[in-house]
């Protein structure tokens, strides 16, 4: 049995992978081969296809009726030590069901899948090619999907994280074609406080193992899931009264979402709840480029260009993220400067 | 001015045009107080009550996830390195390490490029030679031995095992194998490449001698 492989969408999307990646990064692509197969019989051989950004090729290797993994890989030797990035994976077999998954959040602004503590998760699994014959294998007749979670911890951002130590929260079996559109209102991850929750949940579709082939997955996505951010305003109380210049501020903020902006805004009258917009705090405005959350003490030394009348006044810590604009703080105080001169004034004559 | 009817006109003309079509509102961001540990642990405890995938039949059977994994590339092969490039080739496949070639394996230098084995092998095939094998060899049903593989010991070379040109892991022979009369026929007799005695292509000769 000779099947032909094209590398072409793999390539591409290494491409993709590529330009997005650090401009001195010297990568060279390849495709290993693995031969699977029961594992008493010993180690899968293993073959290497060296592989152009875009083309394609037949596989060296016949297929096994076992089966074979395809693993695209590219490796970055630019640094001291050689990065290696997986970039994807197909496993091609006598009897393979197909399938799919996709995350949905609604930060569309990233190429990894990324929510908040807070929002949904949407994972849509496609499968196809399932079996329903009576004399079909039980592997050509469903699929296995899991449902990982893994906390970074207290301030962590996943970096050298052991994805090995992934809690299982669901392994369910699947036994029809079609698309399965699933609903998390919340992450799953567990926190001892549920707004500050920081890590990963990951979903993937199993073929299942038999006498032919073990247990290999389909298809694979993870969400990263980052905290909800709070703040402070110091430097001005609940109900104070400013009779003269402004009071110095000190805006705080924590967990700033990924690529999420953060402002300070004041307006007239007593606190509203219907998103008004009021006038931005000069110096108040901070933008996060990074892919993590991020902290921000913030100095305001002088705001009183935007108080411009007598009353009363609210000041809002508002941040502007994909999914809306979320209040971190507010203080409502009053404005009395209104100048009384104490004085006798008296004639002689 | 000689014709003030004309530069009326052109003043004028912007404002005679259609009305400017008014652009759709943008949608109104959410707002929202940010949520807090009391308001999100009410709502996991709701949303906890209905599983996304509650109508499915849960698996029983023993986690097999482990042997599924696809591990680190860098794990499952070695490193050929030389003249500032490295190749990988998988484990098991380089088959004959003369002591002169050992520390050109293993042992990458920071910022030697990796190239794929083609281009590699095409720069170092004075001292490197390669065997091709058949399946059953590389699942180590069948030796891989013969006239061939005596040349290549006295060559001197390293020799790495290929199929159809690629590099390939060949286990080590097992023991009491009872090979099939199919394996038996699907077995070839190893080809070798022929020690190279010219200079390596595109190399100069300092550069690239053992």
């Amino acid at each position: 049995m000779k099947l032909k492989f094209t590398s072409k969408w793999m390539a591409v999307l290494a491409t993709a992978c590529l330009t997005s990646a650090q401009v001195n990064a010297q990568y060279t692509n390849l495709i290993r081969q693995v031969q699977l197969g029961n594992i008493a019989a010993g180690d899968p051989v293993q073959t290497d296809v060296s592989v152009l950004p875009v083309g394609q090729q037949a596989s060296p290797e016949l297929i096994n009726d076992t089966g074979a993994r395809f693993e695209l890989w590219t490796m970055d030797s630019s640094g001291a030590e050689i990065e290696e990035l997986l970039i994807d994976t197909r496993y091609v077999g006598v009897y393979v069901p197909l399938a799919d998954v996709t995350i949905r959040t609604e930060d569309t602004n990233s190429a990894v899948p990324r929510t908040r503590a807070d929002r949904p998760i949407y994972v849509d699994l496609t499968i196809s090619a399932l079996r329903s014959g009576v004399d079909d294998p039980a592997a050509s007749k469903s699929v296995k999907f899991k449902h990982h979670i893994q906390s970074y911890g207290d301030g962590g951002t996943g970096v050298g994280l052991d994805t090995d130590l992934a809690t299982t929260l669901s392994e369910v079996m699947i036994n029809e074609n079609g698309v399965q559109n699933l609903t998390y209102e919340l992450t799953s991850i567990a926190g001892e406080d549920r707004s500050k929750i920081r890590g990963e949940e990951r979903f993937s579709i199993f073929a299942l193992d038999d006498y032919q082939a073990v247990e290999h997955q389909l298809a694979s996505q993870t969400v990263q899931v980052w905290p909800v951010a709070d703040g402070t305003i110091s430097g001005i109380e609940n109900g104070d009264t400013i009779e003269f210049s402004t009071p110095p501020l000190t805006l705080a903020i924590n967990d700033i979402y990924p690529e999420a902006r953060v402002y300070a805004q004041v307006y007239q009258g007593e606190k509203r709840d219907d998103g008004f917009v009021g006038e931005v705090v000069p110096g108040s405005g901070v933008a996060v480029n990074e892919a993590v959350p991020q902290n921000r003490l913030l100095t305001i030394p002088d705001w009183d260009s935007v108080i411009t009348a007598n009353g009363a006044w609210t000041m809002e810590l508002l941040t502007v993220t994909p999914f809306g604009i979320d209040r971190l703080a507010w203080v409502s105080f009053n404005v009395d400067r209104t100048i009384s001169v104490r004085a006798s004034s008296t004639t002689s004559e | 001015m000689k014709n003030p009817a004309i530069l009326f006109l052109l003043l004028v003309h912007p404002l005679m045009g259609e009305p400017a079509q008014p652009k759709p509102a943008e949608p109104k961001p959410a707002f929202r107080d940010a949520a807090t540990n009391e308001t999100l642990t009410a709502k996991f405890r709701e949303v906890s009550k209905k599983d996304p995938v509650a109508k499915f039949e849960k698996y029983k059977g023993e986690d097999l996830s482990a042997q599924s994994k696809v591990g680190s590339l860098l794990a499952r092969s070695e490193l050929i390195t030389f003249n500032g490039n490295t190749t990988l080739v998988p484990k098991n496949a380089i088959i004959r390490i003369p002591e002169k070639y050992k520390s050109r394996v293993n042992n990458h230098k920071p910022g030697s490029k990796i190239l794929n084995w083609a281009d590699f092998y095409r720069l170092n095939r004075g001292w490197i030679n390669t065997i091709e094998v058949s399946f059953s060899q590389a699942k180590g049903l069948v030796t891989v031995s013969g006239k061939e593989m005596d040349v290549l010991d006295e060559s001197g070379n390293l020799v790495v095992a290929v199929l159809k040109n690629s590099p390939v892991s060949v286990n080590p022979l097992k023991e009491n194998t009872e090979t099939t009369e199919k394996e038996k026929l699907e077995t070839t007799k190893p080809e070798a490449t022929k020690p190279e005695t010219t200079k390596p292509e595109g190399t100069k000769t300092e550069g690239t001698k053992p």
